[in-house]
């Protein structure tokens, strides 16, 4: 059974409480004898530790360690040393825990209950708590202040409600919330004894780095890191991982979601869900218009298109008309090199994995990166070095420095340009708005259809279509049609 | 004569005071015995009978929880309440509050153990926790009757676990309701109490600030709130309307 506490865990720990009830095979309960009151279902440390080694066919070992398991997760509870939870293989007496306060990560202990709790134990001990009980207490008078007056007042009606039981039982029910207040707020000197460790001699390592005077919070805090880093790594790693995230930089939700809404309000026009597709979805009325106009090679692009290209950067590169008239504009301005570069990247990025070899080898390096190439970028020096570094051993990734530079410096520079440039407003004066076509007013009504011409016989037609302007023009090669 | 109006006006008002907080303390004690019964499932002292007075106990803690919430809620909605009723009516409202979020996680974990521990199947032993005695008293004492009488078939512990899976959500949408209706900030609310104030006396009605201490030992008064106004004895004898109680 591992060491670290689950939910699979829990429910086997509850199987193997349950079985040592069975009258028959489980453990013979003995009485508990406190001056005038008599307890019955005892057991001793020993009859615990014999009856698992019985039941599982374990070694002493073994049992003792499962046996420790279920004492420290709070299943059983020791009646003499109730601080002390831990499994004693000899005459010390255990009894088992009332299933309300098993362990559950479904139901965690509250700080109201906790409260509660101290409160009653207060009126009991007439104030004398423990130190840290007391700390607790004055911490949570100030946490959850504003109910304090129903935590007196349950506290007060619980006490009242447990002197209509026998003595007997109201001493139970004592230890029974001892036990289970000693597991779920344990106090700051012994560290959790649900920390994950193989053995006992690691607990010195994993020290709390407070003093000892600890608030439950930072306690609660520390406790669950610890587990959790108990639960990532068995080694001191886990501390630093946890601490490394903590340096992480979050964007507080106000800002991001402002982003997001803007984002949306943005967008909303051009989004074919929200807005509909002009003239009409294809899908729906079996009309293609709309893909027509929006092809790559349209020589009129939609306004819509164009004016998704000013939204941002990437939008216009990747659109391939867009990047397209991007590059027309740049070869005007005589700074094309740049998104050739940066194309040239892209390229080996998403290229076939064997010819990045022959790719990187005379594309980069002859035609832009050295000195006098004939399509010379700006790149700084550091990246230069790094990314000469990577051609060495070219791989996917080796032009992603430079790529990056580029990709900014064209961001920078020409985007913003291109967007002010006659190219630009021209294109948008131009463009496209196709009406929206009415809608017929039975949506459902059986629509004429018709069926998509066959592939095959499409393909057909075009190679007959080649062959006719082969033969009246001179011959051109191409992979489509040889055979 | 106008005095007169405005005297009775006033007590209207703390007859109103009196009346919702002596329905929540016995919604709070109905609470604290749940716990106790609740705490007993799935031991070997669960039974028929405990099922049995769980379900009673649950049933009179809704009819107390839907009588607390129409009155507050009423009284909350009320424009006409000054600032300091309103205050004190605010914390009584966080006082219902943090009762029902007891009874609704009770009422939760009473479904998850009774569905776990069924009385009826052989293999699915009981704890033995050491408990021995009944519960009777406990559930008398949240019904306010003198003894339970038992009437219930004896497949109970498996017939009441659907009945409770839609009490428990009708609680849920209660609290929900709640929340939506009545805008009460619980942060803003300040105990009357101070730490430790639970050592000083054993009184059972919630005490308000300005304690006289002439009333510590008298276990059916209560102070005013604002300070300087008169003390009057919410005992049967309705004649005492000055200051003191003679049962002091």
């Amino acid at each position: 059974m591992d060491t670290i506490s689950t939910a699979e865990n829990h429910t086997e720990m509850e199987q193997v409480i349950v079985a040592m009830q069975d009258p028959d095979l489980g453990i013979k309960m003995k009485n508990q004898r406190l001056l005038i009151t008599v307890i019955p279902h005892a057991m001793t440390g020993n009859d615990i530790v014999e009856w698992l080694m019985k039941k599982y066919s374990i070694m002493e070992e073994e049992a003792l360690h499962v046996g420790d398991l279920l004492v420290r997760h709070g299943y059983i509870y020791p009646l003499k040393e109730p601080r002390n939870l831990v499994l004693r293989p000899d005459e010390s007496p255990y009894r088992f825990q009332t299933p309300y306060f098993w362990s559950s990560q479904q139901w965690p202990a509250s700080e109201l209950d906790y409260a509660i709790y101290l409160t009653k134990k207060n009126i009991r001990k007439q104030g004398q708590l423990i130190d840290y009980e007391k700390e607790n207490y004055n911490l949570l008078h100030k946490r959850i202040n504003h109910t304090w007056d129903f935590v007196v007042m349950q506290a007060k009606e619980q006490l009242r409600a447990s002197k209509q039981r026998r003595k007997a039982d109201r001493i139970v029910l004592e230890c029974q919330e001892q036990a289970y207040w000693l597991i779920n707020r344990p106090p700051v000197e012994c560290l959790t004894p649900r920390l994950s460790q193989r053995d006992r001699g690691k607990q010195s390592n994993t020290k709390c780095e407070h003093s000892s005077r600890m608030c439950p919070i930072t306690h609660i805090t520390k406790r669950t890191l610890v587990r959790v880093s108990g639960l990532a790594f068995q080694d001191g790693r886990g501390v630093e991982h946890l601490k490394k995230a903590l340096g992480r930089s979050r964007v507080k939700s106000s800002i991001c979601l402002e982003s997001f809404i803007k984002y949306s309000e943005q967008y909303f026009s051009h989004d074919p869900m929200m807005h509909g597709c002009p003239p009409s979805n294809p899908w729906i009325t079996d009309d293609i218009t709309h893909w027509a106009l929006n092809t790559n090679t349209v020589s009129t692009p939609t306004k819509l298109r164009v004016e998704r290209w000013s939204f941002r950067f990437m939008e216009l590169l990747s659109d391939p008309l867009g990047r397209l008239k991007f590059m027309e504009y740049l070869e005007k301005e005589f700074s094309a090199e740049n998104l050739c570069f940066w194309e040239a990247c892209e390229d080996i990025r998403h290229g076939e994995n064997s010819r990045i070899p022959q790719k990187v080898s005379w594309i980069p390096h002859r035609q832009f990166l050295a000195p006098g190439a004939s399509k010379w970028v700006n790149v700084d020096s550091k990246t230069m070095e790094k990314t000469l570094e990577g051609l060495r051993r070219p791989n996917r990734f080796v032009m992603d420095d430079a790529q990056m530079h580029i990709y900014f410096l064209m961001k920078k520079d020409s985007y913003p340009r291109y967007l002010k440039s006659d190219l630009y407003k021209n294109l948008l004066v131009k463009a496209i708005a196709p009406q929206e076509t009415k809608r017929s007013v039975f949506p459902f009504m059986r629509r004429h259809r018709h069926s998509s011409p066959n592939p095959a016989l499409v393909a057909q037609a075009l190679e007959e279509d080649g062959k006719a302007k082969r033969l009246g023009s001179p011959r051109i090669t191409s992979p489509a049609t040889s055979p | 004569m106008l005095e007169h109006l405005e005297r009775m006006v006033l007590l209207a008002g703390e007859r109103r005071q009196h009346e919702c907080k002596t329905m929540l303390d016995a919604l709070n004690r109905v609470t604290a015995c749940y716990r106790h019964l609740v705490i007993t499932l799935g031991s070997t002292s669960d039974s028929q009978n405990l099922r049995e007075e769980l379900r009673k106990t649950r049933k009179k803690a809704q009819e107390l929880a839907a009588a607390n919430r129409t009155k507050l809620t009423a009284l909350l909605k009320d424009k006409s309440i000054s600032k300091e009723d309103r205050s004190e009516y605010e914390r009584l409202w966080v006082l219902f509050t943090s009762s029902m979020e007891l009874l609704d996680v009770d009422m939760k974990r009473s479904l998850e153990i009774g569905q776990d521990f069924p009385l009826q199947v052989p293999t699915r032993h009981l704890i033995q926790t050491g408990m021995s005695g009944s519960t009777t008293t406990v559930a008398a004492r949240a019904m306010s009757v003198q003894n339970m009488k038992y009437e219930a078939d004896s497949n109970i512990d498996t017939a009441d676990l659907k009945e409770l899976e839609a009490e428990i959500a009708q609680v849920v949408q209660m609290m929900e309701e709640m929340e939506m209706k009545v805008q009460v900030a619980p942060w803003a609310v300040e105990a009357k109490q101070e730490a430790g104030a639970e050592l000083k006396s054993t009184v059972s009605v919630v005490r308000l600030q300005g304690d006289n201490p002439k009333h510590t030992s008298c276990c059916c008064c209560f102070g005013s709130f604002s300070g300087g106004w008169e003390w009057w004895c919410a005992c049967r004898d309705s004649s005492v309307l000055g200051r003191g109680c003679d049962r002091g």
